[in-house]
């Protein structure tokens, strides 16, 4: 679905909410696994989101500036034996999207893997 | 558990595939690393092998058009790059004249009495060939596939032309063209 200004999609309002519900628990920035974890929660569902959807999503908040990202320090990773993290955390804009005035979009219909 | 995470990293170097290196490390990253966090986080609850690959496997495949869909957007970032250069790439066209080629070649294929001709037979497989290269050059900021299509595009053509005086000669020249073209492309994109 294409956005329109000063819209949001109901995916991505479900999205933050859930990082909303990660920084009350002290978690202010999140991964995409995290972020697909909480959702997942917060639906009640059986399955994490599809990475091709997450993915799409989260690069399509931070270019309407909702989110901000940075990839973690690769030593840090490497020394816990894993891949580097890119992580996310909520601008102002994407703190008001939550609490308010951009309107919700309705989907016409259902994301595709979104599940 | 292995082959699931192989086959997912073989997805996703398949639709980056002809991107610019840092759209295509930062997409392979961040899916490895939701991957690496998914396995150990299912793994540390006790949950079996197998239900942590349905886990994988459904991710991966649930999201397939949404991959595609983002190819499709990111492709179109890396053109505008490209254009710039003076060397459109024009994916659109190269899919449609590989989309052609395959169909041709496949149509071609089931007329016995053409395939009983020699020279019909290498003239198909030398438009595979054909096709190989122009995909090739597709992907040529893709560094295993974009060499090896077109390497294997222009020794087809080559082989399969052998009977005619000329055809040996212009493949070489159109390989040797189509690699000078593909680095220049790859140059254009990498100093994005």
């Amino acid at each position: 679905m294409r956005r329109k200004p000063g819209t949001i999609l109901p995916i991505e309002q479900e999205l933050l909410g859930a990082a909303i519900n990660l920084s009350s628990r002290g978690a202010t920035e999140f991964h995409g696994f995290l972020i697909a974890h909480e959702m997942r929660d917060r639906r009640g569902a059986r399955d994490l989101i599809a990475y091709g959807n997450l993915y799409r999503i989260l690069e399509r908040m931070e270019k309407a500036g909702l989110l901000e990202s940075r990839w973690e320090d690769p030593s840090h990773a490497a020394e816990e034996k894993r891949p580097r993290r890119r992580l996310y955390h909520l601008t102002s804009l994407g703190h008001t999207a939550v609490t308010g005035p951009l309107a919700v979009m309705t989907p016409k219909r259902g994301l595709a893997g979104a599940g | 558990m292995e082959m699931i995470r192989r086959l997912n990293a073989f997805w996703i170097r398949l639709y980056t595939a002809g991107l610019t290196d840092a759209q295509k490390t930062s997409r392979r990253d961040e899916v490895s690393s939701d991957v690496h966090e998914q396995i150990a986080f299912f793994r540390g609850i006790g949950q079996s092998e197998a239900v942590i690959n349905r886990g994988v496997a459904s991710r991966t495949v649930r999201g397939i058009l949404a991959d595609v869909l983002w190819r499709l957007d990111a492709g179109r970032e890396g053109e505008v790059v490209v254009r710039h250069g003076g060397n459109p790439p024009l994916p659109w066209f190269t899919m449609l004249f590989v989309g052609a080629v395959i169909v041709g070649g496949g149509v071609s294929s089931v007329q016995v009495e053409w395939m009983g001709d020699t020279r019909v037979s290498l003239a198909i497989l030398s438009a595979f060939g054909a096709g190989l290269l122009w995909l090739g050059l597709y992907l040529v900021s893709h560094r295993f596939l974009g060499p090896i299509l077109i390497a294997a595009g222009t020794v087809i053509v080559a082989w399969c032309l052998w009977w005619t005086l000329l055809a040996p000669v212009v493949a070489v020249c159109v390989g040797v063209s189509g690699l000078r073209r593909a680095q220049r492309i790859e140059a254009l994109l990498e100093s994005r």
